[in-house]
């Protein structure tokens, strides 16, 4: 008995290292670096100086700062509630289709997920451009096309990872749906009860842990989403769609103040922590609830 | 059998192993790292320029080359060279480095001051390279930080066919910014479908602040840094002016639809139009005409060297000369943490007195050679390609961007700014952000307002 935790010790070492080495210390340097001056070029670069809370005051008095977290907000929730509402539809239409329906229609909608960041994002900049497919379509149908990356940029941003980002939703319904017990769904019709409400009053019930989940997980990569944007519009235009990521990458490489940038991620990270415990919260008040059933 | 001949292949392995291993110590490895945005690798000038030195090198037994291309923007660029020359293990030893850069990476230690080098090179001293540009890649400090080897101009590149039609006539050449927006306007009220004028206003380039931005701002009786002081003016009567001169193109419609002007494409479309007659103006840099126009490029445009005009810009009034261009270039530098400094500057000297290869080069890239090429062989190519001399004469009223290692920084601020103000921000308001952002990044001590 008393081997048991040097041996569980023994087994754990090999995934602490690595977690320590690839994801602990790094973070903990980018703490560190927070309070430094670091920077790429300039005198500033010559050697490190400890400056303190300076680069955090400078974030309170900047108002990109407040902008790009605002921005960053909107771009998030955008994208939750449209790939989540995107994602659940498309699994909730294809449940109980033929095979191959579900196979053609899966994998169109699985061709913006599956592609690289960069691709997708090349190709929707095709699609939203000015001259590019989707006022061409318009203008077929004789509406008038709008140029869609200045007019509404965050709209199209929004948009833009919606389309990249359904697939995933998708997939994490089509799974959690086919645990829902149709016998349930079954006898709620038999009772009376349409189809419309039986999604609501059985079937997201039944779902919450995994609406919780998914949404988690989107807000996760959502909030780090940096290419899309850039290639879109680059934070543009005049800052309308420049989230913390660009804010964060244009200080740190573009004007080579790296002890700034990173500490606008750790603002980042807390806007990522809050979040976080808000779905915790609402996972843990399910079992709760499920515990008093 | 199988025995025989997995001997023999580890035999024949190990001897083919020996020569290399011979070579390699014998010869010196410089590495090269230059950028080459478009990825043509040995069709790329300055490739062809470098293999031209080394092939004629006397030393070329003795050392081998790296070369090492970076793809992309420059600003990749930079940030990956810095990122390198942080360390022995990585720095390269010959680095091309864009002067303003160059100033900053300086100021960081990255670099080697060239001032020794230099002193004992006949061609840096015997007056073959111009003046002003030597001192392009000066330090803070006052040590030589890199060779220049390029320069250029910039102006309004104007099509003189509209210029005609809207009754300006083709010689047309304002003295004042006044007299630069009577010319818009009347472009504009003659020919609807034209648009006068275009410029790129991204937020976060350099490309907006010195191809733009700072041909306008220089103009004016404030410049942007303060020598005296040792401060940056980033509040100021000119910096207000020269932003609501912005503001008026856009307010008065005499530039080009702000979902295009702000684009990432902004300057194709500018090159387009300004080949199909349906603009009148481009504020831009010397190297437009021959990387843009000529046959092959991306907008050939058969006979431009007539419709093509390039002019400069005047000063806010006219004071000072009357007209400001501003100037920057590549420089070749040398890190700090090179483990073969002498070698590579003896090989930057041996480039520099390549005229052939530097020729080829400036040719090529379409920009202003930084020193004496007229011995060339093919120097008569380069004095005969159009605006060459034009530009050249430009140089005559030319800044410098500061030489302070803040500058990228600033620079940034700066573009972001000018975005600021033609997406809708009121000048005032670009201008308190701006000062607020420079001194967030710089510190507040570093700046000055010249206004209330």
């Amino acid at each position: 008995m008393k081997k048991q935790p040097v041996r569980k010790f023994v087994f754990l070492l090999p995934a602490t290292l690595i977690i320590a080495v690839f994801f602990l210390i790094p973070a903990l340097l980018c703490v560190a670096y927070s309070f430094t001056d670091l920077a790429l070029t300039g005198s500033n670069a010559k050697q490190l100086t400890f400056v303190g809370l300076s680069n955090y005051a400078k974030m309170f008095a900047d108002t990109k700062v407040l902008r790009a977290a605002r921005n960053t907000v909107v771009f998030t929730l955008g994208s939750i509630a449209g790939q989540s509402i995107l994602g659940f539809s498309i699994a909730y239409l294809l449940r109980e289709k033929r095979v191959w329906v579900r196979r053609v229609v899966g994998s169109i909608v699985m061709i913006g997920w599956v592609m690289p960041e960069v691709v997708a994002a090349t190709c929707m900049n095709s699609f939203f451009a000015d001259r590019g497919t989707l006022n061409a379509g318009l203008n077929l149908i004789g509406i008038k096309g709008i140029s869609w990356l200045f007019t509404y940029p965050m709209l199209t941003v929004i948009l833009a990872n919606i389309w990249r980002g359904t697939a995933f939703s998708m997939m994490n319904y089509q799974a959690a749906l086919d645990d829902v017990d149709t016998s349930i769904l079954e006898s709620a019709m038999l009772d009376g009860c349409g189809e419309i409400s039986s999604i609501f009053r059985i079937i997201l019930p039944v779902l919450k842990k995994t609406v919780a989940t998914n949404s988690m997980l989107i807000t996760l990569s959502t909030l780090g989403c940096f290419g899309m944007i850039w290639i879109l519009t680059g934070g543009g235009p005049g800052g309308k769609t420049n989230t913390m990521t660009v804010l964060m990458y244009v200080n740190a490489f573009q004007n080579s103040q790296l002890g700034y940038g990173v500490a606008i991620s750790m603002a980042l990270l807390v806007i990522g922590v809050v979040f976080g415990l808000l779905y915790t919260r609402m996972l843990g008040e399910g079992e709760k609830n499920e515990a008093q059933d | 059998m199988k025995k025989v001949l997995s001997v023999f292949l580890c035999l024949t392995l190990l001897v083919s192993m020996v020569p290399l291993a011979f070579a390699q110590e014998e010869k010196t490895t410089l590495s090269i790292m230059y950028w080459d945005a478009t990825d043509e690798k040995e069709n790329d000038d300055f490739y062809w320029w470098v293999m031209h030195t080394y092939e004629n090198w006397e030393k070329k037994d003795q050392v081998a080359l790296e070369m090492l291309p970076q793809t992309g923007s420059s600003n990749d660029m930079f940030t990956k060279a810095n990122l390198m020359m942080q360390s022995e293990e990585t720095s390269p030893d010959i680095y091309m480095d864009d002067s303003f850069q160059a100033v900053a990476d300086s100021a960081a230690g990255y670099l080697m001051d060239l001032s020794d080098v230099l002193a004992g090179w006949n061609s840096w001293n015997n007056g073959s390279f111009y003046e002003a540009a030597k001192s392009m890649v000066i330090g803070e400090d006052g040590g030589v930080y890199g060779i220049p080897f390029e320069t250029d101009a910039r102006g309004l590149w104007v099509n003189t066919q509209v210029l005609a039609d809207a009754g300006l006539g083709a010689e047309w050449a304002p003295k004042s910014w006044e007299e630069l927006l009577t010319g818009l306007r009347q472009i504009k009220a003659q020919l609807p479908d034209v648009i006068p004028i275009w410029y790129k206003p991204i937020a976060n380039s350099e490309g907006t602040t010195v191809n733009n931005l700072l041909l306008f701002l220089m103009g004016t009786p404030d410049g942007l840094y303060d020598w005296e002081a040792g401060k940056w003016n980033v509040k100021s009567q000119g910096l207000l002016d020269t932003f609501t001169f912005y503001e008026t193109t856009v307010k008065e419609g005499l530039t080009g639809t702000l979902s295009e002007l702000v684009s990432s494409s902004t300057e194709s479309y500018a090159y387009q139009y300004l080949r199909d007659g349906k603009l009148g103006m481009f504020v831009g840099g010397s190297w437009v005409a021959g990387s843009q126009f000529v046959k092959g490029a991306s907008f050939e445009w058969e006979g431009y060297e007539n419709a093509l005009k390039f002019i400069p810009v005047p000063t806010q009034f006219g004071q000072d000369g009357g007209y400001v261009t501003v100037s920057g270039g590549y420089a070749l530098t040398i890190p700090e943490k090179s483990d073969a400094k002498e070698l590579a500057a003896e090989f930057l000297m041996a480039m520099m007195d390549d005229v052939e290869g530097l020729c080829h080069r400036t040719i090529r890239n379409g920009s202003l050679a930084c020193r004496a090429i007229n011995e060339a062989p093919n120097y008569n190519e380069y004095t005969s390609r159009p605006y060459v001399e034009l530009a050249t004469s430009f140089l005559e009223w030319t800044k410098y961007r500061p030489q302070i290692g803040a500058y990228s920084t600033v620079s940034s601020c700066l573009s972001t700014a000018l975005e600021m103000v033609v997406t809708g921000t009121s000048p005032k308001d670009a201008m308190n952000d701006l000062a607020r952002d420079v001194a967030n990044a710089i510190g507040e001590e570093n700046t000055q307002s010249l206004i209330e």
